[in-house]
């Protein structure tokens, strides 16, 4: 932060104003209660005062160089009685030794100067806690003004990102396709049209309630992806051949939750898309020990051309898994003749 | 009374079946064929060449539109798609209409009223104005792979397989490391669509990968020739001598 009276000009105006006031003051005092001469009184005033203003813009040099954050108030208080002392001995002296030589007639004047010593330190005293306590205001409320500016960068950040997980999760064409099929099924079969529309419904739901940092049960997890495949099975019918397999020990294994659904949206993306072949869809979930292996192996049309945009969905589940666990390497992708391969390996240890 | 022929290309069933449902109720079409891919469709076009086609954009082996640029005759075409995305190119593409599943009857026969009243006008579906592609770059920015006809064999070729495109007449002779394929564009459509920074113009007649480039020589006077890693040597005009350059940092 710059000094707020050199950085703006709206400042630097009254400051010098309220100076030259001041200034105007001190040797109208002289002038006419102290009956000093109009010679002395305006020197008086005018090297005084000059060398004061510049302390009091200095001050602000003193509170940035010392970081209070993390001293008591004692120490505050005590480091600024010792610039404070310093920084007035300097001004009455300095004061002291122009105003000597400014003045043709300096003899005449030494005693009134001497005895007024003691009142000038105290209004120099005056002087000086003011200045802290403006800069500490001004301070004060940059800081605040800054952190709000912060909150809400840092809010606008989080709902942008909610709606990009939102996005990301509920792929807005396989929504309108789905719907297009469960239209079809009006005509040929409308138990099957109801049944899907249940079913695409319990997987919107489960979708939009998803958050970010929750945990729940893989049978959960897995109670979603049945519905999507079964949903995603309407469209494709036979090109789509999904096969899961796990053990009992591994259905109250926690897992964050949608981060499966990516995956086979991925595999259903670039394997079933492009093919006209059927395509499998393979997962195999184990227990570990500590940990919970889930990997997913679809086949693809090795001649198809990689689509664009590819890997998105993975690294979100990736970002995902070590935002959660803050480990790298949970997931790993293998890319083999004519199979995809994607293995999470999510830890079982409770995370604090 | 003569019946308009349809096609219908859709790589899932539901939305066939939806389709058929809403045609039954017009009796001047009849479908012909229906298809579950692009190279099925193809066939199929070729074979009875219909008078209108549903298609639909995003299937396997070849998307709907890769499909047209394959085409000699185009039909009436209706799009019929999920994706909101492509609806300027297909008007683009001279097409009747564009329909965003789910859609239903009322909006359906909207469409095949449309086409039937271009069809009874004998209205020429013209192969799509390649020129009007060419100025909007921005509907399909980079391109990763080219459909290809030969005989009546297709290739899906990737553009990271390509080494250097040369014009040819009408069309534009697409090589890779073992092969060469005649592909009918133009060098301007290419010099629009690959990825800039894989890809460079250095003359009227060719189009190089960038880091299949060896070497650049004088060749005479004043012109110069590349130098590729097959060994092929190709001309660089002067006028692009100095983006040539600047791409390859020297």
């Amino acid at each position: 932060m710059p000094n707020p009276f050199l950085a703006k000009k709206e400042y630097i105006i009254p400051y010098a104003a309220v100076w030259i006031l001041i200034a105007g003051i001190h040797a109208a005092v002289l002038y006419f209660f102290s009956e000093r001469l109009l010679l002395e009184a305006s020197v008086d005033a005018l090297i005084f005062n000059i060398i004061l203003a510049g302390l009091g813009l200095s001050v602000w040099y003193a509170i940035r160089y010392y970081d209070s954050s993390n001293s008591t108030a004692l120490d505050t208080l005590l480091y600024h009685l010792v610039t404070g002392t310093v920084a007035l001995t300097v001004w009455l002296a300095s004061g002291y030794f122009l105003v000597r030589i400014s003045l043709p007639d300096f003899e005449s004047y030494r005693e009134f100067l001497n005895e007024s010593m003691p009142w000038r330190g105290i209004s120099g005293l005056l002087v000086y806690s003011l200045m802290v306590l403006v800069y500490y205001l001004y301070i004060n409320l940059e800081n605040a003004k800054e952190q709000r500016k912060k909150q809400d960068e840092l809010q606008l950040q989080v709902r942008e990102a909610e709606i990009d997980r939102i996005k990301a999760q509920i792929n807005p064409h396989f929504l309108f396709n789905s719907l297009n099929s469960v239209s079809s099924l009006t005509l040929t079969s409308p138990e099957g049209a109801r049944e899907m529309l249940v079913k695409l419904s319990s997987f919107l739901r489960y979708s939009l309630e998803f958050k970010e940092n929750e945990l729940t049960n893989l049978s959960d997890e897995l109670d979603h992806i049945e519905q999507y495949l079964a949903i995603e099975k309407v469209r494709f019918g036979k090109r789509m051949q999904p096969d899961i397999q796990y053990g009992d020990d591994c259905k109250d294994c926690r897992l964050p939750n949608m981060i499966l659904q990516p995956l086979f949206e991925n595999a259903i993306k670039h394997g079933v898309y492009e093919s006209t072949d059927p395509v499998e869809i393979k997962t195999h979930i184990r227990k570990e020990g500590d940990i919970l292996r889930i990997s997913l192996f679809n086949t693809f049309d090795p001649e198809a051309p990689p689509r664009k945009g590819k890997g998105i969905g993975l690294r979100h589940v990736a970002n995902r898994l070590s935002l959660v666990y803050q480990l790298d390497n949970l997931m790993h992708v293998d890319k083999a003749d004519n199979t995809f391969t994607v293995t999470l390996i999510i830890p079982q240890i409770t995370i604090s | 009374m003569t019946k308009y022929s349809v096609i219908i290309i859709d790589d899932e069933e539901p939305a066939r079946l939806l389709i058929k449902n809403y045609l039954s109720k017009h009796a001047e079409f009849e479908l012909v064929a229906e298809c579950e891919n692009g190279f099925e469709g193809l066939k199929a076009i070729q074979e009875l060449k219909p008078d209108l086609l549903f298609l639909d954009v995003q299937m396997p082996k070849i998307s709907g539109f890769e499909l047209l640029e394959l085409l000699d005759e185009y039909p009436a075409i209706i799009f019929s798609t999920a994706y909101d995305e492509y609806a300027i190119k297909a008007f683009d593409l001279n097409a009747v209409d564009y329909l965003l599943k789910p859609y239903g009857q009322d909006r359906f026969d909207k469409s095949i009223y449309k086409a039937a009243q271009l069809l009874a006008d004998k209205v020429k579906f013209e192969e799509p104005i390649k020129a009007l592609i060419e100025t909007r770059p921005e509907q399909q920015p980079v391109i990763d792979r080219i459909v290809v006809k030969t005989g009546s064999k297709i290739t899906v070729v990737p553009t990271a397989k390509i080494q250097y495109l040369e014009a040819d007449d009408d069309y534009v002779e697409v090589h890779t490391l073992d092969e060469r394929y005649l592909k009918q564009q133009t060098m301007k459509y290419f010099e629009a669509h690959l990825d800039d920074s894989e890809f460079i113009r250095v003359h009227r007649s060719y189009i190089v990968r960038i880091s299949e480039i060896i070497q650049l020589e004088q060749y005479e006077k004043d012109s110069k020739i590349l130098i590729l890693k097959s060994g092929k040597k190709i001309k660089v005009s002067k006028t692009r001598l100095k983006n040539l350059k600047e791409k390859l940092g020297i």
